[in-house]
């Protein structure tokens, strides 16, 4: 069964990199949906229950933090497994979702595209 | 012997003799008296000041009266004889009572001083003090029981300090006899000048208070001083003004505290700041709604006698919240620029990592589209680190602009063209006016005069809806009239920013302007527009949506300032904005 | 003469009012001083040579010259129980 990946991130050449990294590592495993905001992210949530949420922490609009707690706030969100994504490690913000319960963070830049897949893997071991 | 006849002679002679030697007796005796009163007069000038000099080197300038009043009994002893020479002051919650003994005397002759004193204080007051409690302290003989003898000379001196009586200094002797008026009349005196001294200190402190209190009242600091038992001596407005209500109107140490719970125990700094006798600085305290650097420190005082003594301590405020608030958005500025240069070269590496796989590289269209996006992430990181560039060069006054004489209506109408497709597609009607008059060479440096037109025409599209008109304007101005008058009288449009006229007072010059018929600017926007920071800072924010780095207003304003030109904008909302720059000839 | 007698007497109330304020001595020594007046060892006066309103006068200053004017001030009260004399300025 193929797993659900959402990626809500607001940086669109980011986020078609990141979908083509799964796509292609996960051999044909992965089936990645994509968001541009928190709202439309939501949407999507609701809609294809995800095995597995990328999140971007800083977003216009509704925040990556903001998003978190709303998902959390629903019955069909609460397990929904979330890795979140920064550009620069904010100790407060991180913080705040480990505490909202995420399962790992990587620093967008700082991480190559081997080491996400990695981390993605782990999540579904 | 004699002859008869000069019998009378001789007793006339004898007589002469007898009184000249009597007036010469009476003479010497008058003399012995005249040089004993002046020794006297001499003795008594001397013993007034002997003890002047006293109180006033063993007191310095203490306004301490138990203090002054300890010295001048201290001294008597050296000048007069007595039993007892004792002083009462008058405190608000009792009677000080101190009696130094230079001879053993009965408790009856004390009770006895204690009384006739305390009756001195009362006819000088005009009421009863039974009820005030009296603190005795007795020194130098003991008492004895037998020493039964009464007092017999008793001299009370009032201590009168600024019109108030403060208490009563006593000599008293079990002779009776002892002392001459001439002798206590000099003591009187000597306790009066102590008095008007206290009195001209007093009022010389009390101008110098006044002075600092006027300067507490009008500073911008608050500043509130503690005595050493935290005990709060001085507000000023400002400090009451942070502390904010309080239950009396007089703000407490406890108020104080309060208002600063958990951001930090102000007892314990006074405390600390005390016990270290150090100043200690406490940054960015946030108390409702403001930042404030806390200042505590040690009071020490630096003059006088109690010179080097902690007085207590003082706790100054200053309202920082302007510069936090500057700091946070230089904060903020500066996060968001990393976030911005690092997001495209983040995913042009990771691209760089996906073209690895020769799957990728085989397929055309997968290729061709990385390729794309490289382009497109490379690109917006140049006009950042440009854009950033220009305006550290302009922030550190070292931007240059090479003026050469060009032709400003050429370079005008070529910037047209090249925007004309992009204005095409969005539906907006693009023109251009020139007015009459305009050289054909401007001293401009044109690569930067065309940044600064293309910067301007791209925001008036951007902002522009669909189905609007932008219009590049080019005319003179000359000085005495305003700038929207003279477009006006061309029949430019033009959106108003000057109701005043002010630009009528600037120079000739050619003026170039791009009017929109777009969402227009709000007048707080307004302000914001050549700010750096908010510009930068909401154009991040505002994600993917947004147009341009922020910073070309910036950019605008200090090339057309660099020129030395001036930049200007008018706006109404939801009619349109007309940005405009003048060009000195 | 009863005015006299009564200048007498106010003028021995003060004595015996500053005896209480500065002690009987001094108090005592001060208004024998007093040219105007004849008082006896014990405060009393027996004798005004001249101007009885003078005399008064002298005597009260002869005490401000000593402790200046909280000593008159508190004299205050005895002038009030003789109105028909003439305040002192």
């Amino acid at each position: 069964m193929a797993k659900k990946i959402l990626i809500i991130d607001d940086d669109k050449i980011f986020s078609k990199i990141l979908r083509d990294g799964l796509v292609a590592g996960g051999q044909g495993g992965y089936e990645v949906f994509a968001a541009f905001d928190g709202a439309q992210g939501f949407e999507i949530a609701e809609r294809e229950k995800p095995n597995l949420i990328m999140l971007d922490l800083v977003m216009p609009d509704m925040g990556g933090i903001d998003f978190l707690k709303k998902l959390r706030a629903e019955d069909w969100g609460i397990d929904i497994p979330v890795i979140v994504e920064t550009q620069l490690p904010d100790m407060k913000e991180i913080s705040q979702g480990v505490e909202l319960g995420v399962h790992g963070y990587f620093i967008k830049s700082d991480y190559s595209i081997d080491a996400i897949l990695r981390q993605v893997g782990d999540v579904f071991k | 012997m004699f002859p008869r006849e000069l019998l009378p002679i001789v007793l006339i002679l004898v007589g002469l003799y007898v009184v000249v030697v009597g007036l010469s007796f009476w003479w010497a005796r008058r003399i012995k008296r005249e040089i004993k009163e002046k020794e006297q007069e001499i003795k008594h000038r001397l013993y007034e000041i002997a003890i002047l000099k006293e109180i006033a080197d063993r007191t310095g300038y203490s306004l301490n009266i138990q203090k002054i009043l300890d010295v001048i009994a201290g001294s008597l002893r050296q000048f007069i004889e007595y039993s007892a020479a004792s002083y009462m002051l008058l405190e608000p919650s009792k009677i000080v009572f101190k009696a130094d003994l230079d001879r053993s005397v009965s408790p009856a002759f004390i009770k006895e001083i204690r009384g006739r004193m305390l009756g001195s204080l009362e006819a000088l007051l005009g009421r009863e003090l039974a009820d005030m409690q009296i603190e005795e302290t007795l020194t130098g003989a003991i008492m004895l029981e037998d020493m039964d003898e009464p007092v017999r000379s008793f001299f009370n001196i009032p201590l009168v300090i600024g019109d108030r009586l403060v208490g009563v200094l006593t000599v008293a002797h079990t002779k009776a006899g002892l002392y001459n008026e001439e002798e206590m009349a000099i003591l009187y005196k000597i306790v009066s000048q102590a008095s008007h001294a206290v009195t001209s200190l007093e009022d010389v402190v009390k101008a110098e208070q006044d002075k600092i209190t006027a300067m507490l009242e009008s500073m911008v600091e608050g500043v509130v001083m503690t005595d050493r038992d935290y005990h709060i001596v001085a507000v000023n407005p400002a400090a009451k003004a942070i502390i904010g209500e309080t239950a009396t109107g007089a703000p407490t140490i406890f108020d104080l505290a309060e208002k600063f719970k958990g951001v930090f125990d102000i007892k314990e700094k006074l405390e600390e700041s005390i016990k270290l006798d150090k100043v200690l600085t406490l940054d960015g305290a946030a108390i409702g709604g403001k930042y404030y650097q806390v200042l505590v420190s040690p009071v020490r005082s630096n003059a006088g006698p109690m010179k080097g003594q902690t007085l207590g301590g003082v706790v100054i405020f200053h309202d920082i919240t302007h510069e936090k608030e500057a700091e946070r958005m230089r904060n903020d500025f500066t996060s968001m620029m990393v976030h911005e240069l690092r997001s495209p070269l983040g995913n042009i590496k990771k691209i760089g990592e996906l073209m690895r796989s020769s799957k990728v590289l085989e397929d055309k269209q997968a290729s061709s589209e990385y390729v794309d996006m490289l382009y497109e992430s490379s690109s917006v990181m140049l006009d950042l680190v440009n854009d950033l560039l220009d305006v550290s060069k302009l922030e550190a006054g070292k931007f240059e602009v090479a003026k050469q004489q060009e032709n400003l209506k050429e370079l005008i109408t070529d910037r047209v063209k090249f925007f004309n497709t992009t204005a095409q597609g969005a539906s907006i009607s693009l023109a251009s006016f020139t007015g009459e008059g305009v050289p054909d060479l401007v001293s401009i440096d044109p690569k930067r005069v065309t940044q600064v037109i293309n910067n301007l025409l791209s925001n008036a599209l951007n902002y522009t809806p669909k189905g609007g008109t932008v219009t590049v304007e080019c005319f003179m101005h000359k000085q005495g009239v305003a700038i929207d008058d003279e477009a006006g009288h061309l029949g430019m449009p033009w959106v108003n920013d000057d109701p005043q006229k002010t630009t009528a007072a600037l120079a000739d010059s050619v003026v170039v302007a791009v009017t929109d018929t777009g969402e227009g600017i709000s007048p707080e926007n307004l302000e914001k527009l050549w700010n750096k920071f908010i510009q930068f800072v909401s154009s991040v924010r505002k994600g993917g949506d947004r147009k341009g780095t922020g910073l070309g207003l910036v950019i605008v304003k200090g090339i057309v300032e660099m020129h030395g030109g001036t930049v200007g904008v008018g706006s109404k909302v939801g009619v349109g904005s007309t940005f405009y720059f003048t060009l000195p000839l | 003469m009863e005015q006299i007698e009564q200048y007498k007497e106010i003028m021995t109330e003060v004595i015996a009012k500053q005896s209480v304020i500065l002690g009987p001595d001094m108090a005592i020594m001060r208004a024998r001083k007093v040219a105007e007046v004849e008082v006896s060892p014990e405060g009393k006066v027996i004798e005004i040579k001249g101007n009885p309103d003078q005399a008064l006068q002298k005597l009260v200053d002869s005490y401000v010259e000593l402790s200046g004017q909280i000593v008159k001030n508190a004299l205050g009260s005895i002038f009030t129980k003789y109105p028909s004399l003439k305040p002192l300025d």
